[in-house]
């Protein structure tokens, strides 16, 4: 058996099939369904086709997306701070002040400001003088330890005085390397702090301008609340 | 009173409604629309890409560019349609990334486990078998269609669309479109017959098995 010229154009067949023929159509279709078993057996495969297709349904996935803006006015303040100041440079001025700290603790370094001048100094390098407000054992002990300072300073030959000479440089190599890295480090948190300052002042933009002003005062309130803190 | 629904009568806002708010700024409402079409772009990229996460990484995309460009959108056509349109490029860059061409097909097919045809009545442990080889098979073969067939398929059988919006979508004939859904549909019904044997759901919910050859005229009918 041959499909006949008579026979449904595909296109219309598909048209037929999802039902977007006008009812004139549809009723010269079936007509002629009725008469042609190579249409109808074709209507009828594909009609069992797309039933068979029913069955695949997609899985159950959690979807739930939400668009979360920066310019919301109820948000809390911590998500207005980590959008302006990502957490990541908080996280290098931690790591910066800590480092700062443990190289203070671990050198006892004294820092002392002049008018133009600043001095840097470590534990190694302080006086082992007593302290004379430090009453009882401690005086006496600071008091025995002053005295053999006194008695190594009366030392003097040439093997002494060559290790002292060691020892001072050593100093002013610590001092000097010291100086530079806290150099360093005050470079590298005004670098940060630019970048913070610049990065803020390019989301300040991106928000709308009550945002803007809001996140402004809330961001001040936090800086003096901060600064009061101290 | 939530901002999905109008103050007149506590009727759900329409897509238009809600778009324009969200291109006022109001980032509620947009969420709205998502919340309303979500479910269908990730079924669209999941039936068109064939794995669950990536389709929901195209979900996620398609709904983030959406966003990005909504005061863009001037309303020259459906709201879905421009989500649809969105979903299918995304979806069209993601197979031919990486050349990834070949749609993929998870050997555990146990998806959708939840949606029964039966509606709200328990499937049993055997149900839930035959209904998980079916889709199986039905995945493999829509696996061995074109990307413009794939897709056109999907469109027209899945989500509903006119032969028109689709022609409108992917920028091609209208004859085109029937032409891919033509030959979709005779491709798809030559990789069933080849899996032959295999189970298929009555609409009643219960599994028979269905024979998947034409002459006999036992295919299994499914009530849709």
């Amino acid at each position: 058996m041959t499909e006949t010229t008579s026979c449904i154009d595909k296109d219309d067949l598909v048209a037929y099939l999802y039902g977007e023929v006008d009812l004139e159509a549809r009723h010269q279709f079936d007509v002629h369904l009725r008469d042609c078993p190579i249409c109808a057996d074709e209507v009828l495969s594909l009609k069992d086709v797309r039933g068979t297709l029913d069955a695949w349904a997609p899985p159950d996935a959690q979807l739930g997306f939400r668009v979360v803006t920066a310019g919301r006015r109820n948000r809390e303040f911590g998500t207005l701070l980590k959008r302006v100041m990502p957490p990541r440079s908080w996280g290098i001025a931690a790591m910066v002040v800590l480092v700062l700290l443990t190289a203070v603790a671990v050198t006892r370094t004294r820092i002392e400001f002049g008018p133009d001048w600043m001095l840097v100094r470590t534990g190694w390098s302080q006086s082992a003088a007593p302290d004379s407000l430090t009453p009882g054992l401690s005086s006496i002990q600071l008091g025995s330890e002053s005295e053999l300072a006194q008695d190594w300073a009366a030392v003097d030959s040439p093997w002494l005085q060559r290790v002292r000479e060691m020892i001072r440089e050593s100093e002013r190599r610590q001092v000097r390397a010291l100086s530079d890295r806290v150099r360093q480090v005050e470079q590298r948190i005004e670098e940060q702090r630019q970048a913070d300052l610049s990065e803020m002042e390019r989301t300040f933009r991106e928000v709308d301008p009550d945002d803007a002003a809001l996140a402004r005062q809330q961001l001040l309130e936090y800086m003096s609340r901060i600064s009061a803190q101290r | 009173m939530s901002k999905g629904y109008t103050a007149a009568a506590g009727m759900p806002r329409t897509d238009e409604e809600l778009v324009a708010l969200a291109i006022a700024g109001d980032s509620d409402s947009f969420n709205q629309l998502v919340g309303r079409w979500e479910r269908q772009i990730f079924a669209l990229a999941y039936r068109v890409i064939g794995r669950e996460e990536d389709a929901r990484d195209v979900c996620q995309e398609t709904f983030l560019r959406a966003f990005r460009g909504i005061k863009k959108f001037k309303g020259q056509s459906k709201f879905s349609s421009w989500l649809y349109r969105i979903a299918l490029n995304l979806c069209r860059d993601w197979l031919r990334r990486d050349r990834r061409s070949e749609v993929l097909v998870p050997l555990d097919t146990d998806v959708g486990a939840n949606a029964s045809l039966s509606g709200n009545q328990p499937e049993s442990a055997e149900d839930h078998a035959v209904r998980r080889d079916l889709r199986r098979v039905i995945a493999q073969a829509m696996s061995t269609l074109s990307e413009e067939q794939r897709a056109t398929i999907v469109l027209k059988e899945f989500h509903g669309l006119t032969f028109q919006a689709i022609a409108d979508l992917q920028g091609c004939p209208l004859s085109t479109v029937k032409t891919r859904v033509y030959q979709g549909l005779s491709v798809l019904r030559h990789q069933l017959q080849q899996a032959g044997g295999r189970t298929s759901v009555l609409g009643n919910g219960r599994p028979q098995t269905a024979v998947m050859t034409r002459g006999d005229r036992k295919m299994v009918k499914i009530d849709r």
